[in-house]
């Protein structure tokens, strides 16, 4: 199972592909700036293009999507472009790069690349998507403004997390990272997700996702004992493996709080024990239950 | 002036009840059947009826869907090509082998009929749509915009090599003659050695030596292949029916809400686009067979969208310019058309309607000759 689809809506806008040639709509939009595999610009040429045609000053949020050849070579061209124009880019506050689909690319051939430069760039971004991790690059960092830090992929090296639990980041509220599977990246066990944890202080966030994640089960025991649990909004352990065992633990957790929604799609819990959860008096989404396989279950994106 | 008709296909076959029922559901006489189990033996029984009624409409069906025939073509291509192996083993249910003979069997049986007559699709390009190598040569020829082709490949090494040639990284894998995703795979790699090969074929390893070390069957669930050894073996097996390659081009998102990815058949018609159907699928083969959705194009696509998918058909329809009926499988996107395949038989396309009409409903309400073509002369019947 892997990524079918673009996203539609981003940061509350409805979001429209834009690739050479093409005139920018207006409207209230996010733009996804997307290349075909006989696209003949470069991505810098496409991101000037663009630019030209917009007003930078007023541009809040930017998709980057498929660029050709994703397998072969990351992002640099629109990165090093973004950051070069950051100048004339004011009002920018929302970056996702690498929208793309299973048809476009494998999540876990994505070429990703280093995101220290980006974020010393631009101060004010409050908001940082990623799609892939081969290749992706993050030193610890510090930055006022980021709220929303999200890295989907296949399978997440320990170094990403550690470098995140290392970083400072006093407006971070969203954090959500795909931790895959260990075929294609994930590398640590549960350990540095109770290190990045302990060292971010979870109470100040209101969306935790640790998803499509092959430890569902032991994340979920673990985090049902912890006493910043009920303080979020959103738990999401959605995509990943979760059965009855951290069924179980959330739903006989005593620090469920004021929490609002515990997101477990895609998941392998029996009926009895999604009852435990529905009778809960929060939100437990509960969609795509998935068989075992021979007794192994799997994540919904890793390849 | 509804033509009457004279249909050729396999015994039983749910296509000619299609159309029966359709002349039926007009008021209109039965069409005359001639089976191809009956052609097998006595070519001659098609000189015959097409003499007895020289102005019906001669629709050529599939030959699919009927197992035993499809053996008996696969022998008869055997012996039309010298006989060059070993002669071909019974084949398993779904088993997917000699695709190569069957064609040359089919080949042999169109070839057999009369050069003149009132086809709906003439033998020639019947064989010519059947043959899907020679059929994306034959569009492109004629500046129909397709998967640019990297052409046809020995098995897995050539793909290999033809693939970093032209610099291309996704392609899909077909076999020549197949059919309705028969022998259809899609393949990637990288650079860090990276390879997935998706498609509908089950690969099983018999342990047994020589050809039959590996058997390919056609499943009806999606598959994922990411170990080199048995991608290999894979494409090796539908290489050895003869197979190309051609640029895998992304395909659209489905707007419907659901993941998923769509391409587009539609009918050409006497020349005309007419009915017209989204195959949406979640994984890179949308065929309807396995399990993937249909949807209506119409809340999908505007009026311009709309436009370039007619003019694309109907451009592709005039690299086939005898035939009436073509079933075109395309891509639209980002207001570009790609053709993929054209399809003979394309016309299988149950409860889909164009102006209230089926497939088969339409097509029992066509003239007995092509309004933009005047009659052929009716040669007499040719001594076999």
């Amino acid at each position: 199972m892997t990524i079918g689809e673009y996203s539609q809506i981003y940061r509350g806008k409805r979001v429209v592909n834009f690739s050479m040639g093409d005139t920018p709509a207006g409207g209230d939009v996010v733009y996804r700036l997307t290349q075909d595999y006989d696209s003949a610009e470069s991505q810098r040429d496409l991101l000037d293009n663009f630019l030209s045609q917009v007003d930078p000053s007023q541009l809040e949020a930017l998709i980057i999507g498929a660029w050709s050849e994703a397998q072969e070579e990351g992002p640099d061209g629109y990165l090093d472009g973004l950051i070069e124009r950051r100048a004339q880019l004011p009002a920018l506050k929302a970056l996702f790069i690498g929208d793309m689909t299973y048809e476009d690319c494998e999540i876990s051939w994505i070429i990703q690349t280093s995101y220290n430069p980006l974020l010393t760039a631009f101060p004010n971004l409050q908001s940082l998507r990623i799609r892939g991790s081969t290749n992706l690059e993050l030193q610890a960092f510090g930055h006022d403004a980021l709220e929303e830090l999200a890295i989907e992929c296949g399978g997440l090296p320990s170094n990403i997390t550690d470098a995140i639990a290392a970083s400072t980041l006093p407006a971070l509220n969203h954090l959500e990272l795909w931790l895959g599977s260990d075929g294609y990246g994930f590398d640590g066990g549960i350990a540095p997700y109770q290190n990045l944890l302990a060292k971010i202080d979870p109470r100040r966030l209101r969306y935790l996702g640790l998803r499509d994640s092959e430890i569902s089960d032991e994340l979920a025991v673990w985090l049902a004992q912890q006493p910043w649990l009920g303080s979020l909004q959103t738990l999401d352990l959605s995509l990943g493996t979760i059965g009855d065992v951290g069924a179980q633990a959330l739903a006989e957790s005593p620090h469920l709080g004021t929490i609002e929604r515990i997101d477990l799609s895609h998941h392998y819990i029996s009926p009895p024990w999604q009852q435990k959860l529905q009778a809960l008096p929060c939100t437990v989404v509960l969609d795509d239950h998935e068989d075992e396989d021979d007794g192994d279950r799997y994540v919904a994106v890793s390849e | 002036m509804p033509a009457d008709w004279l249909l050729i296909g396999p015994r039983g076959s749910r296509r000619l009840r299609g159309l029966q029922q359709a002349l039926r559901e007009r008021g209109l006489g039965a069409a005359e059947e001639l089976h191809y189990e009956g052609l097998l033996d006595d070519p001659g029984l098609a000189f015959e009826a097409i003499a007895r009624r020289p102005h019906a409409l001669v629709k050529i069906e599939s030959p699919g869907e009927a197992p035993r025939l499809h053996a008996a073509l696969i022998e008869r291509g055997w012996r039309r090509l010298g006989e060059p192996a070993p002669r071909p083993r019974e084949l398993e249910h779904g088993e997917l082998a000699y695709q190569h003979y069957w064609f040359a069997g089919f080949r042999d049986l169109l070839d057999a009929l009369p050069a003149q007559a009132n086809y709906l699709n003439p033998p020639d390009d019947i064989a010519g749509m059947n043959d899907k190598l020679a059929c994306q040569q034959r569009l492109r020829a004629h500046d129909v915009a397709t998967a640019p082709l990297l052409g046809r490949i020995d098995g897995y090494a050539h793909l290999r090599e033809l693939m970093r040639e032209h610099d291309c990284a996704q392609v899909f894998v077909k076999a020549r003659y197949g059919s309705s995703g028969a022998g259809v795979l899609a393949y990637r790699c990288n650079r860090q050695g990276g390879e997935a090969l998706y498609g509908s074929a089950e690969l099983v390893e018999t342990g047994l030596p020589g050809e039959a070390a590996v058997r390919v069957f056609n499943s009806l669930r999606p598959r994922r292949y990411g170990d080199s050894r048995r991608i290999a073996l894979l494409i090796d097996a539908v290489a050895a029916q003869e197979a190309y390659a051609e640029r895998w081009i992304a395909k659209p998102r489905a707007p419907d809400g659901g993941t998923g990815h769509y391409d587009i058949r539609t009918i050409a018609l006497d020349g005309r686009a007419r009915h017209r159907i989204a195959r949406i699928g979640r994984g890179p083969l949308t065929n309807l067979h396995l399990g993937n959705r249909r949807a209506e194009l119409d809340d999908w696509l505007d009026a311009d969208a709309m436009r370039t998918l007619d003019t694309a058909t109907e451009r592709a329809a005039t690299a086939f310019a005898g035939s009436r009926m073509i079933g075109f499988d395309l891509i639209l996107r980002d207001g570009r058309a790609w053709i993929l395949e054209a399809n003979a038989f394309g016309d299988l396309l149950l409860n889909l309607q164009w102006q209230g009409l089926s497939t088969y409903q339409d097509q029992a309400g066509m003239a007995a000759t092509h309004p933009a073509h005047p009659p052929r002369r009716i040669a007499e019947p040719a001594h076999v």
